[in-house]
């Protein structure tokens, strides 16, 4: 067997012991879903320009709540979080429940899809 | 006179479209663009309103006050220039000639958050034609988000000068289609009370919950200020109805938002007693307005947009005051109303809208009379039209030139009319048909 194979297929074993991998996102069918759902309060745009909603340009891997000159609500600022994908992962399919208290006035990113699509989204930008 | 309003129609156009053109940094109003920091087409069907999305819904409810923290003036402007021609000339408007290019509206703005959780939509506006400042549509609001059950709960306190102007929905009242009109229109001649029948005569006050993004229930009374208040802010007393005791104004709608779409369907009540000849020692007409209405709207990512809505109306009318002074030969009488429109957009820049409108009711020779071009030879009120509208709104984006000041939306309608004031062919009594009143609107209407 050749080498690329067996790296393969040992890959491909361990993913499948580690359970189903999530599905890697679609950063185009993401663009899509942010400006359904998202677009109205938030702006990836690198001007860092807030909305209703603080701006998401290079979100992923920032720390919740520090977005200068947006007010953030207590209970953002308290979190503490750190917006990992697997952070964005819990939070968006139902925001208020996930975060008690927050003003994000969004019920949710309706399909799972629709959240790896999300992120892989989120992730191009920065 | 005519050669004069018509260069100063055209330099106020040609004004409108340099504030367009050189003001640096979009929307129905502008000034709340600039404190959310959203653009217009966020809340705007099409960037230019006034037509709202859910957000824009949320945002009027919450009484367009949220920001992002930053204060901005609440201060936003408007201008209308229109052309109207009709099929047939009016002879009815004094050597006004057909084909009338008009500065119809010019309006002054305090439109958004006062402090903390108030805010405002106030309009004054100087009438072109009439050449009179008056307070135009006027809601001041205060809203506080709370929750019942964990159920997020939206409380809200309107003062407002016309029942609808506060709705968050545009099926009735002044928010529906069509948006505007040539000043020099030839209105049919009946339409039910709550269709603008007591704007900016009456002052009222009503509370509103929504409740979990879904139901919206409102309750409110209304009443005629005084003849020195009216006069103070631009309105005729003569000229404007009397309400005799309070009006009573009620609402109540279920909204479903999927974020890709959404709908709603609604209700809404207003009863009111108002005074013939505003002589209040005179028995009162009562008219009671029953409105249905729904709405869907597709946004998707907000690239193509449809959006349908429509309401019919249902009024009792107890004309006894009106037949007491001779205006009507019956008092038991009724008015009906359905229209609807269904509009497709495209880029949130090209739009189409096609409306119907129907009014029909029971007849009277003493209401409805015979005079050219206003009046009814059948004595009845019965019209019925059809428009298709195209627009263009070139800026209001997010990325747009000159967001967010920069706001524009160019349009043209086409009105039929299949019949008009109860008949189809020489309606009026004096030869004119219900196609003479069809007519061709050519506008341009900018904000800042
Ligand atoms: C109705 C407006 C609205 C919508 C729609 C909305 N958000 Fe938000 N979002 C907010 C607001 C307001 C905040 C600030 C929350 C707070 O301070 O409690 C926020 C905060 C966030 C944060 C935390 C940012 C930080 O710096 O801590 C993330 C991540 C986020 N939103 C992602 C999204 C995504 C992804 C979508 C679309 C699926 C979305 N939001 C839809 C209004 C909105």
């Amino acid at each position: 067997m050749d080498r690329a194979l067996i790296v393969t297929l040992a890959l491909l074993t361990a993913g499948a012991l580690t359970g189903p991998a999530a599905e890697a996102g679609d950063p185009e069918a993401g663009m899509d879903a942010f400006a359904t759902y998202c677009a109205d309060c938030h702006s990836t745009s690198d001007d860092m320009k807030n909305r209703k909603g603080p701006s998401l340009f290079g979100i992923i891997g920032r720390k919740a709540g520090t977005v200068p000159g947006f007010e953030y609500s207590d209970a953002n600022k308290a979190t503490g979080w750190v917006w990992t994908q697997d952070q964005l992962r819990s939070y968006l399919p139902n925001p208020r429940a996930a975060m008690p208290g927050t003003k994000m006035k969004f019920d949710g990113v309706p399909t799972g899809e629709e959240v790896e699509d999300l992120i892989a989204f989120l992730e191009t930008r920065k | 006179m005519c050669r004069n309003s018509l260069t100063s129609a055209l330099w106020l156009a040609i004004a409108g479209l340099c504030l367009v053109a050189f003001t640096p940094s979009a929307s129905a109003l502008p000034s709340y663009a600039r404190q959310t920091g959203d653009s217009c087409s966020a809340c705007h069907v099409s960037a230019f309103g006034p037509q709202l999305t859910p957000h824009g819904m949320a945002f009027k409810l919450h009484a367009y006050a949220e920001s992002t923290g930053a204060w901005t003036p609440p201060v936003s402007a408007q201008a209308i220039v229109s052309y109207l021609s009709t099929s047939k000339d009016n002879p009815a408007s004094e050597g006004e000639a057909n084909g009338n290019f008009k500065m119809d509206e010019l309006g002054f703005f305090l439109a958004g958050k006062i402090a903390g959780p108030v805010g405002a939509f106030a309009q004054v506006t100087y009438d072109g034609p009439g050449h009179v400042w008056g307070i135009d549509n006027v809601d001041l609001r205060a809203a506080v988000d709370t929750e019942m059950d964990q159920t997020p709960v939206v409380l809200g306190l309107s003062v407002n000068n016309n029942p609808g102007v506060q709705d968050p929905w545009n099926t009735y009242g002044p928010w529906r289609y069509p948006f505007n009109d040539s000043a020099f229109a030839i209105g049919s001649i009946a339409a039910p009370l709550i269709d603008g029948g007591l704007e900016e005569q009456v002052i009222g006050a009503t509370v509103s919950a929504f409740i979990d993004s879904r139901y919206y229930v409102e309750a409110g009374v209304y009443a005629t200020p005084s003849d020195g208040f009216l006069d103070s802010v631009g309105v005729a007393p003569d000229e404007a109805a009397k309400l005799d005791g309070a009006a009573f104004y009620a609402r109540a709608g279920y909204q479903r938002d999927w974020g890709k779409d959404n709908m709603h369907v609604g209700a809404a009540l207003l009863t009111a007693n108002l005074s013939p000849e505003r002589d209040s020692s005179l028995p009162s007409d009562s008219i009671t307005d029953l409105v249905l209405d729904a709405g869907y709207q597709f946004l998707g990512t907000r690239k193509q947009i449809v959006n349908v809505q429509g309401a019919y109306t249902y009024e009792w009318r107890d004309l006894k005051g009106s037949r007491f002074v001779g205006d009507a030969d019956r008092a038991s009488a009724d008015l009906q109303s359905f229209h609807v429109d269904a509009s497709y957009v495209y880029d949130q820049t090209y739009e189409a809208v096609l409306g119907l409108n129907a009014v029909w009711g029971s007849s009277d020779a003493a209401l409805y009379a015979p005079d050219p071009v206003e009046g009814s030879r059948t004595g009845s009120p019965d019209t019925t039209s059809v428009s298709l509208e195209g627009d263009w709104v070139p800026f209001g984006k997010d990325d747009s030139y000159g967001a967010p000041y920069a706001n524009l939306k160019l349009g043209l309608r086409l009105t039929h009319n299949f019949t008009f004031n109860g008949a189809s062919s020489n309606y009026d009594g004096f030869g004119r048909d219900a196609s003479d009143n069809d007519s061709v609107l050519a506008f341009l209407w900018t904000a800042l």
